[in-house]
């Protein structure tokens, strides 16, 4: 089942009710679209109120219906002018301080928290809640470790509802490399999951 | 470990659909510090679109505003005013053409005609 139902496309502008309602609902998966991406909590926060803002601000009186493709669109934009950012900065670091590139990129090895969940000394899970979270983490985890593209169209395509055309848009792709990398993703994904031993029908 | 069905309709949605409806339970779980940030970002987000709509309402309003009388007072003024300068705008185009007239007179009588008015148009 989709997480939202998709507003029907009017005209009719948007009220600020209706875009305060758009925004409640959407950003809590938005958060956590960003912090698949940028593995920070801090900076997740900071760019979905960045994307907020410039929603409101540049677009908050369009239409009711275009809002989610317009958010998803200023979300990823932000998400990836935080890496080019990033990027800049640590090239500068680099340049600047005796740390390697590699020592940096460590910090986020997925595969040491990997390496905590297959710990099969840990005591077994005592109800289904405590399953399901576990279940849940390692599924957030390996949405990490899926190529930044594969995990936009995924979270997009499945997480958001749209379709491949509107998920073409906001990625800025052809509808041919949204099925692409929906489909490897899917893959990866399962994958990863088996690898974990979680197992998808 | 499975990721078990929870209803007879759930054993026919894709993988990709299980793993969008465990997300979306991961988010109604979230911790309260990243939600009260959550919503605080909301709100700043709104009210910077009301600041934005109310300085370009502001805008319009004003310069449509600001030259409409609003008293009766006002009303006799600005029509008194257009009365004025229709009059002074008539008088003064009265007396230019009095004046051509004189000078096409003077010259007339002193043969003095200037180019223009042998001229064809």
């Amino acid at each position: 089942m989709l997480p939202f139902h998709k507003p029907k496309r009017s005209n009719k502008l948007a009220t600020p009710a209706e875009l305060s309602q758009f925004l409640g609902n959407t950003e809590r998966r938005a958060y956590k679209q960003a912090l698949f991406a940028v593995r920070d909590e801090h900076v997740a926060l900071d760019i979905v109120q960045d994307a907020m803002i410039k929603l409101a601000e540049k677009y908050g009186d369009k239409p009711a219906g275009e809002l989610p493709l317009l958010f998803q669109r200023i979300l990823q934009n932000t998400i990836r002018d935080h890496y080019r950012r990033q990027k800049v900065r640590n090239a500068w670091t680099t340049l600047l301080s005796s740390l390697t590139p590699k020592n940096g990129e460590e910090e986020y090895d997925p595969l040491e928290s990997l390496a905590d969940d297959d710990n099969h000394s840990a005591p077994p899970p005592p109800d289904a809640a405590l399953q399901q979270k576990q279940v849940i983490a390692r599924i957030e985890r390996a949405l990490e470790r899926l190529p930044a593209r594969q995990r936009e169209a995924f979270l997009l395509r499945y997480w958001e509802g749209m379709d491949i055309t509107e998920t073409a848009a906001v990625m800025g792709c052809t509808e041919g490399s949204v099925k692409t990398h929906c489909s490897r993703a899917t893959h990866a994904l399962a994958a990863a999951l088996k690898n974990t031993g979680v197992e998808l029908p | 470990m499975n990721i078990e069905p929870r209803s007879p309709h759930d054993r026919q949605t894709s993988a990709p659909e299980q793993i969008a409806g465990l997300l979306t339970l991961a988010t109604e779980q979230m911790d309260s510090d990243t939600v009260d940030a959550l919503r605080r970002a909301r709100h700043a987000a709104l009210d910077r679109q009301m600041a934005h709509a109310h300085s370009f309402a502001f805008d319009g309003i004003h310069i449509l505003h600001w030259p409409i009388p609003h008293t009766p007072r006002q009303w006799v003024a600005a029509v008194l005013l257009i009365a004025v300068l229709v009059g002074s705008a008539g008088y003064w185009q009265h007396l230019h053409k009095h004046e051509m007239m004189a000078h096409l007179d003077i010259a007339i009588l002193t043969d003095d005609m200037p180019m223009e008015v042998f001229i064809d148009n």
